[in-house]
């Protein structure tokens, strides 16, 4: 059902837009309905089974530079929000990576572990890291819509 | 003499080489403009260790990260004993000479930064420079440092890689740490260190190991010494100090030194100290990696692939290539599996295999051989 919003919204906006205007477009509105943000920069996006996709947000992304290694968590490990979750390396800096939300890793985006790079291609998309079971859907009231991390970036 | 005693001195420019003018300009902040955003002068902190053990500095340096989740801006001065520290990411068997470190008891050290292999002596000094995550940038601290050692008379220059360069050689390495609302700025400088033992222990023997991890980048390297007779650590530290002192518009103050006592007062700084020590951080953070080994014996062609998951042989296949050694071959492969890529190890692979199968005086010898190259060639 998701994937079919999202095309019938592009479908709209290529109708309506020029090309560049259209992709930004597009990527906001999406963000507006699914994606959570924390402010030390992760994203998670939560489908109707509770399960959340967890990734880094273009803005750190682009912060950190190429990134070279993703410490990629292993399916079945517990997390606590704010726990450390994976880590990400680029040129040179080594940068943590918490999770936004508590529950069981279900699933590790494995393509990371030989084409690092998704996370600046792709951030919000080709690059998440991992899947997350969620045990506590109530700690996503504490997390940043899009407006307000764009404002916190903004900072 | 106690080395504050030096700091108080007043440091005199002298503008020996031409050079210089040039750098320096390169290197220039405003400072009008830094003095304007300034923080306070209580945010700004100076930290000098005491002690030369790797463990106990790279203990301390991630106290001072963890301690405060503030605005503050703290410089963190250290060397220490002889040693070789990896990066966060790195395969220590593909970065660096263990065999002869162990040789010469010079020990492997895993650091939390990101970035490649460097080697450490007590002619090498370091420096942290703790911020706010927001205010990290590569060049910003490197060019702090750089301004630093033209205090000293020293023409060094920020290279593309941030690195610190005189000439087109390196004196310093840089890697960096970011975590939650904070980040650390590290490097190391080669004051007076021991440039012979540095080739030789991060010019490991190649092997067929492939892996994922990070990479060391090799450069030329130079050391202070050769540009500069008076130049040594506590000089150094002090031109660092002074120039982190004016760059944030602080009046100078005494660093504070940090001994073993302060581990011993904080029990923080002890856990940090002994997570970093166990095999499990030095080895077992090792990305995953496979390695292949292949040598015709008299007897038999070995012919040998490990996969290898958090330090432990997760897979192993044997192959001998010969009728006689096939139940050998196999039951060696079970017999790696889930134990430690290391010499103990293989020889606990090696002593579980010869409880297991009954064998004959030419079997064990052969073992013997085939144990003894596998260990070497880790």
């Amino acid at each position: 059902m998701f994937r079919q919003t999202l095309s019938s919204t592009r479908v709209l906006a290529r109708s309506f837009r020029p090309q560049l205007i259209q992709r930004t477009a597009f990527l906001s509105l999406r963000g507006y309905a699914t994606r959570k943000y924390t402010p030390e920069h992760e994203w998670v996006s939560v489908d109707a089974n509770g399960v959340g996709t967890v990734g880094i947000t273009e803005y750190a992304a682009k912060a950190l530079g190429d990134v070279v290694f993703v410490e990629i968590p292993e399916v079945g490990t517990p997390v606590l929000q704010k726990e450390q979750l994976s880590a990400v390396e680029s040129v040179k800096a080594a940068s943590d990576v918490y999770a936004p939300l508590s529950g069981e890793v279900i699933e590790v985006n494995q393509e990371l572990e030989s084409e690092p790079s998704l996370i600046n291609s792709s951030p919000f998309e080709k690059g998440w890291i991992a899947k997350i079971k969620l045990t506590k859907k109530e700690e996503l009231d504490g997390l940043l819509d899009e407006a307000a991390y764009a404002e916190h970036i903004k900072e | 003499m106690h080395w504050y005693s030096r700091f108080s001195r007043k440091l005199v420019q002298q503008h020996r080489h031409p050079a210089l003018t040039v750098l320096r300009q390169k290197c220039a902040v405003s400072y009008l403009s830094t003095v304007a955003t300034l923080p306070s002068a209580g945010k700004v902190e100076c930290y000098i260790s005491k002690e030369t053990d790797p463990w106990i500095n790279l203990a301390f340096e991630e106290w001072l990260f963890r301690k405060s989740n503030s605005a503050r801006y703290i410089l963190y001065l250290w060397r220490n004993q002889t040693c070789v520290v990896i990066g966060r990411n790195q395969n220590p068997w593909k970065e660096c000479h263990l065999k002869l470190m162990q040789d010469d008891g010079v020990p492997l050290v895993r650091r939390r930064s990101g970035g490649g292999a460097v080697y450490h002596d007590i002619g090498n000094s370091n420096y942290t420079i703790f911020m706010p995550r927001d205010e990290f940038d590569r060049r910003t601290n490197a060019q702090l440092v750089c301004r630093g050692l033209h205090q000293l008379d020293i023409p060094a220059s920020v290279n593309e890689r941030h690195d610190l360069v005189i000439g087109d050689k390196k004196v310093s390495g840089s890697a960096y740490k970011l975590v939650n609302a904070r980040a650390y700025h590290h490097g190391t400088m080669l004051i007076d260190a021991d440039l012979t033992a540095l080739g030789r222990y991060l010019r490991p023997p190649p092997k067929n190991l492939v892996g994922k991890g990070v990479e060391s980048v090799r450069s030329n390297v130079t050391r202070l010494r050769e540009h500069s007779f008076t130049v040594d650590h506590l000089s150094f530290c002090e031109a660092v100090a002074g120039e982190f002192y004016r760059t944030h518009g602080v009046p100078w103050r005494e660093p504070v030194e940090l001994t073993v006592d302060h581990m011993k007062a904080n029990p923080k700084v002890r856990d940090y100290y002994d997570e970093i020590r166990t095999w499990e951080w030095i080895y077992g953070q090792t990305p995953d990696f496979a390695h292949r080994l292949e040598r015709s014996f008299r007897w038999a062609d070995a012919d040998i692939l490990m996969n290898v998951h958090r330090g432990m042989i997760t897979e192993a296949n044997v192959s001998l290539k010969s009728e006689r050694h096939i139940a050998v071959a196999s039951r060696l492969s079970e017999c790696l599996q889930g134990t430690r890529y290391s010499e103990d190890g293989i020889r606990e692979a090696f002593g579980m295999l010869k409880e297991d199968l009954i064998l004959g005086t030419r079997d064990l010898e052969e073992l013997e051989e085939l144990q003894e190259w596998l260990e070497i060639s880790l």
